[in-house]
């Protein structure tokens, strides 16, 4: 069996399946974007792949609040075959209205381990969709991280994506993995260096195994150099790609 | 029946309602604090936990089933949409339900406001407040939600309509919006020819097809012009100056709902802008939110369809601060306008990258929106034709009772009574239910031989468009609707959004139904192409049958006779200001101040395609003249889009306009290294009252300057439209928008040559490339912020001008240039602060000149760019451009801009123009 294959689910209103399939493919998945629809009547299929992907967009218009009913398809139809997939050792990574919908199904952070939600991403400060670059701190154990420089540039634009939390502070900070930080790297609640106000100035989390995550910034925006918004710095290596190619050597080393 | 209440567990998760409290209370004082929730009613019962878990979030939110929230006894007030208005909210939740197997009837939602405060408030105070900025009472009502409970009766009978009484009350009294003249072509038509009264669908199909909206007749009219005849106006000025230049990379132009040109040996791209200005006067945020739907179809609805790929947008508003009675607030309508453009784009995923806002007075009643779109498709997708005993199928949403009568609506004149008459005329979008049948038109890509969308005149204009050549046969009864009780006249004319017509073959036909409803979507053969005729049948009666030659080639032209528009006159006249206080003037003004409140709302780089942004720079505040886009498979090739348009300019002398947009438009697209041999225009015409004389003079005056300047810069016009009648009364007394021409452009260029328009760090030189720069400020930001109106405006000598976009777009070639901006609003002054602005990069500039100090730093002649020249490439720069730059200075470390002017010193610091800027 190939080990490579990524999956991304695109459900109603889904919009970055297309950029997110191709980087994956760039960095050597074979990727396919199957419909939500598709996998609710046959969910074991998702047992084929080794790492999954909720892309970014808009899945049912977030009319309900933002991956609301996308998590409930997740919970009535996907939950067992997830939980298997899971408990395999592979890898999710939401990213965006991805990550809006893992945490509100209650795949992250999953601190309890019952799969309930623990967190949230509620509409910005603002209440106003917002499209800007960010500077982030890399945290934690999250293997899709790894090996990165402290801190990274990423673009965010989501209306909901203040982070916000019930359970211990702690437990919290364990799980953190992105933060946006100021000009002197410290983590801020300053508008707009922390575009949404999210508490612990959180931009992305991982479960305790670090192969599951989830992030408001989208990585899949920053693969080419020229996608940089300022000509003052010439990136060499585009900040996005390397959480796809992380996730490809995971799977390379330990699967 | 379920009441569910979903309000937040505390007022910090409220966003919305801490937001509205900011706003309210410099409005009514005395309101200390607004909670906001929302309400659904589910017809029948269904399971309870499953709508908890749809609709509530559990860290934040409670939930409440039928009983007060939490809430008591505090002033509350309801909006929701008017019943038969589409209610996106509802219709995704009844989506998902069904899917679910939940039958929970029809279902309507609400927002509810509660309102704390010290005194009692009137309920007429707070609605006054959210009038307009919470609340459209066109689609939106307040009191009680209930179930509506609408019973319709199955019967109709088929109305025909006398032509014996005085015809023009039987246009006004059908909103047929048609002249006389065509009231009697009509007469003709039925009482000669087919010897019997027309039905009333029959007219109403005729209307919207003559529509001004649909067919364009002024633009195609005979005018006579200075003793001069012209047929067709459209024909010899526009379509002219595409047939000269003859650009070998134009595909098709001026045909479909888009124009088509090459991007590379197998991709087409193709573009098109759209104007949807009466609805967004109404009702900005549906109106602005439908236009970038319809743009998106019309993309989708080229040859056999394309992937939209970027949206542009550009809005010209009244002045900030003026109020009218029946009218919507100028910055209301703005932030309307801004929030329908970005919840379409976005939730489309479709990038806006590029676009403007202008401020003028004259555009108070009279709001412009325009939209644009661009899409890429295989080359070989790039021409549709329908064939005979093709099924006629149409997919997406389903049809209701929706704008009605939008496309003859959009030809009249809007009036202060015009937002409580016209509900039919707006429509509210649903960008999900387009973005799904998008996916699947995508996917089914190769299944049907044509495809146009549903726009304004809906079933009955896409497929009188489609069948002009085989004729059409349409069984009404089988169009999927959202309620019962609708007509065959209004499916016909129905204006729901978010539909799309094809013409497939039988035997692909189950195909693409799986394709379809694997999208969760709606498909429906509803007839077939063939018989010559239109022909349309409502559950066994024939209720319209008219030959389709009449349809498409009956419409009667008429000559116009038409007077030169009155030019400003022009001397220039000296006047003295303070240089200091007239920058921040200048970058204060609305039209130069940074849009950047609106540049952050949309994505712009959704699609991973975005090369340039609107913004950039270590601020991410340094305007960016154009967009750059380059498609995603890891071609070299790229896309810059730009526009250029100015009301100041037209109201004064629309030909000077028009030169001056066009070299605005082709000035974007170079500064950001696009190539001026391969670029394409698009015009947009958005004039005033057509009746009056000198109007329409100023338009003839408008089309040959867009003709002879395309022709000198060898860029042809591939897409167009035009909106006419763009007038207001206002107490008796009309107000015609200023002669506005928007130009699109768009150029072909490789990734190597892009660069952005804000300064790089490190020391360099600063050029002026391009024309002299002449005291031109008659019309300028300058002298409009000082409401001075004697003086030159700017004039092109069109050679010397494709001379120096000629040079720049040869230097593009080579990596000799840093960064470049043009200079256009606000002068060389705007341009430099600009510049300096993006990365922090200050300048020094010194310069001779027979000009005030005033008049260079704020003079606005066309043609002039700012380049940016590292050390090491100043000899080559220079050999190459000779006379045509002039070097004006030098970037430093300093945190200001000095100039130098004859033996003038001034100092400006970055930070604080930023101030008045940002």
């Amino acid at each position: 069996m190939n080990k490579f294959k990524s999956l991304v689910i695109k459900a109603d209103g889904s919009n970055c399946e297309i950029e997110t399939d191709y980087i994956l493919r760039k960095v050597g998945f074979s990727s396919e974007i199957v419909h939500l629809n598709s996998l609710m009547s046959e969910p074991e299929r998702i047992l084929e792949y080794s790492f999954i992907l909720f892309p970014g967009g808009f899945s049912y218009g977030d009319y309900t609040g933002s991956g609301r009913i996308v998590a409930s398809i997740i919970k009535h139809h996907l939950m067992d075959s997830l939980k298997t997939f899971i408990s395999q050792g592979k890898l999710i990574l939401g990213i965006c209205n991805g990550f809006q919908t893992m945490v509100k199904s209650g795949i992250l952070p999953n601190v309890s381990g019952t799969f309930k939600q623990e967190v949230s991403l509620i509409f910005n400060d603002s209440h106003q969709y917002e499209d800007r670059w960010v500077k982030l701190q890399v945290l934690g154990n999250s293997i899709f991280t790894k090996n990165f420089d402290s801190t990274i540039e990423l673009p965010v634009a989501h209306g909901e994506g203040k982070f916000i939390y019930e359970i211990d502070q702690r437990l919290v900070e364990n799980i953190a993995v992105l933060k946006y930080i100021d000009e002197r790297n410290r983590p801020t609640m300053k508008y707009p260096l922390n575009p949404n106000g999210s508490m612990l100035s959180i931009a992305g989390i991982a479960d305790k195994s670090g192969r599951l995550m989830g992030l408001m910034p989208h990585p899949e925006r920053f693969i080419r150099k020229e996608q940089y918004y300022s000509n003052s710095k010439n990136e060499d290596e585009p900040h996005g790609i390397r959480f796809f190619e992380n996730a490809y050597i995971y799977i390379k080393e330990e699967l | 029946m379920i009441r569910a209440e979903v309000l937040s567990k505390s007022k910090e998760f409220d966003s919305l309602g801490i937001n509205m409290t900011k706003e309210i209370k410099r409005y009514i004082t005395h309101i200390k604090d607004v909670r906001t929730s929302a309400v659904y009613i589910f017809e029948k019962e269904i399971d309870k936990n499953f709508i908890k878990e749809i609709l509530q979030d559990e860290i934040t939110d409670e939930i409440y089933f039928n009983k007060e929230s939490a809430i008591k006894d505090v002033f509350y007030i309801d909006i929701f949409a008017k019943s038969g208005v589409m209610d996106p909210v509802a219709e995704t939740l009844l989506s998902y339900l069904k899917k679910s197997s939940q039958d929970s009837g029809s279902i309507r939602t609400c927002r509810r406001f509660y309102i704390y405060t010290d005194k009692k408030i009137s309920g007429e105070e707070l609605v006054a407040f959210l009038k307009n900025r919470y609340y459209n009472p066109l689609i939106e009502e307040h009191g009680t939600l209930q179930l509506g409970r609408n019973v319709f009766s199955d019967k109709f009978e088929v109305k025909t309509v006398s032509m014996d009484f005085d015809l023009n009350e039987l246009s006004k009294k059908m909103t047929l919006s048609l002249s006389l003249k065509e009231m009697e072509r009509i007469k003709d038509y039925f009482y000669n020819i087919k010897k019997r009264k027309p039905t009333d669908i029959e007219l109403e199909t005729i209307a919207q097809t003559w529509s001004e909206h649909c067919v364009h007749k002024t633009m195609k009219s005979p005018y006579m012009y200075k003793g001069r005849k012209i047929k067709n106006l459209f024909k010899e000025t526009i379509v002219k100056a595409t047939e000269v230049i003859n650009h070998p990379d134009a595909v098709s132009v001026f045909s479909d709902n888009a124009g088509i040109f090459k991007f590379d040996e197998f991709t087409n791209v193709c573009f098109k802008v759209e104007t949807h200005n009466h609805p967004s006067a109404l009702e900005p945020y549906g109106g602005a939110g439908t236009g970038t739907g319809g743009v998106i179809r019309d993309i989708i609805g080229t040859g056999l369809s394309a992937k939209p790929i970027a949206n542009t947008d550009v809005f010209c508003v009244g002045e900030a601060g003026s109020k009218v009675e029946g009218v919507i607030d100028p910055e209301e309508i703005l932030k309307g306008i801004v929030s329908g453009v970005r919840d379409y784009g976005n939730r489309m995923g479709i990038p806006t990258v590029n676009g403007a806002v202008h401020f003028h007075k004259d555009y108070l009643g009279n709001p412009l929106v325009f939209c644009g779109s661009i899409g890429v498709m295989p080359g070989r997708n790039s021409f549709k034709r329908v064939c005979d005993n093709d099924m006629i199928v149409v997919i997406g949403g389903k049809t209701g009772r929706d704008g009605i009568h939008g496309a003859t609506f959009s030809s009249v004149s809007l009036t202060g009574d015009s937002q409580e008459l016209s509900s039919g005329a707006v429509q509210i979008g649903n960008p999900i239910e387009e973005k799904k049948m998008l996916d699947a038109i995508l996917e089914a890509d190769g299944l049907f031989t044509a495809i146009t969308d549903c726009g304004a005149g809906g079933l009955s204009s896409a497929v009188g468009e489609m069948g002009e050549h085989t004729g059409a046969e349409v069984f009404l009864e089988r169009v999927p609707l959202k309620y019962d009780g609708l007509t065959y006249d209004e499916i016909w004319i129905s204006e729901s959004q978010e539909r799309m017509v094809l013409s497939i073959n039988e035997r692909n036909y189950e195909a693409l139904k799986s394709i379809v409803e694997k999208h969760n979507t709606n498909i429906a053969h509803i007839g077939f192409f063939r018989g010559k005729n239109l022909r349309i049948h409502f559950k066994g009666a024939l209720v319209l049958d008219i030959e389709m030659s009449f349809l498409h080639k009956g419409v009667p032209l008429t000559l116009k006779k038409v007077k030169p528009y009155n030019n400003a006159p022009e001397k220039r006249v000296p006047f003295k200001l303070n240089i200091e206080e007239a920058g921040l003037k200048v970058l204060s003004h609305p039209d130069v101040k940074s849009k950047e409140w609106i540049i952050r709302q949309y994505d712009h780089e959704v699609q991973s395609q975005t090369l340039i942004k609107p913004l950039g720079g270590e601020t991410q505040a340094g305007a960016n003249d154009s967009a750059v886009i380059s498609p995603i498979n890891g071609t070299e090739k790229c896309l810059v889009v730009g526009c250029g348009i100015n009301p100041r300019y037209g109201e004064l002398n629309p030909k000077k306009m028009t030169y001056s947009v066009i070299d605005e438009a082709v000035r974007n697209i170079l500064s950001q290294g696009g190539d001026l041999e391969h670029t394409f225009m698009l015009d947009n015409f958005s004039w005033g009252d057509t009746s009056k004389e000198t109007t329409l003079g100023g338009l003839v005056e408008s089309c040959e300057a867009c003709r002879d300047y395309a022709v000198k810069l060898g860029i042809p016009f591939i897409s167009g439209k035009d909106s006419l009648n763009n007038y207001f009364i206002m107490k008796g007394r009309e107000i015609e928008i200023p002669p506005t021409l928007l130009i699109s452009a768009i150029s072909v260029t490789e990734k190597n040559r892009i660069k952005s328009s804000y300064f790089k760090p490190g020391a360099s030189f600063i050029y002026i490339l391009g024309a002299e720069t002449k005291a031109e400020l008659l019309g300028s930001v300058l002298f409009d912020s000082y409401k001075i109106n004697k003086g030159i405006m700017p004039s092109i000598d069109s050679s010397e001008s494709v001379k120096h976009h000629k040079l720049l777009s040869n230097l593009n070639k080579n990596d000799i240039v840093a960064s470049c901006h043009d200079i256009s609003d606000g002068g060389i002054f705007t341009t430099l602060f600009e510049m300096s602005l993006g990365s922090r990069v200050g300048c020094a500039v010194q310069v001779r000149t027979k000009l005030t100090s005033a008049e260079f730093l704020f003079s606005e002649t066309q043609s002039r760019y700012v380049i940016q020249v590292y050390p090491e490439r100043r000899k080559e720069f220079e050999n190459i451009c000779g006379k045509n730059a002039l070097l004006i200075g030098e970037t430093n470390i300093s945190n200001s801009i000095n100039y130098k002017i004859n033996k003038s010193k001034y100092t400006f610091e970055i930070k604080k123009l930023e101030k008045v800027y940002r």
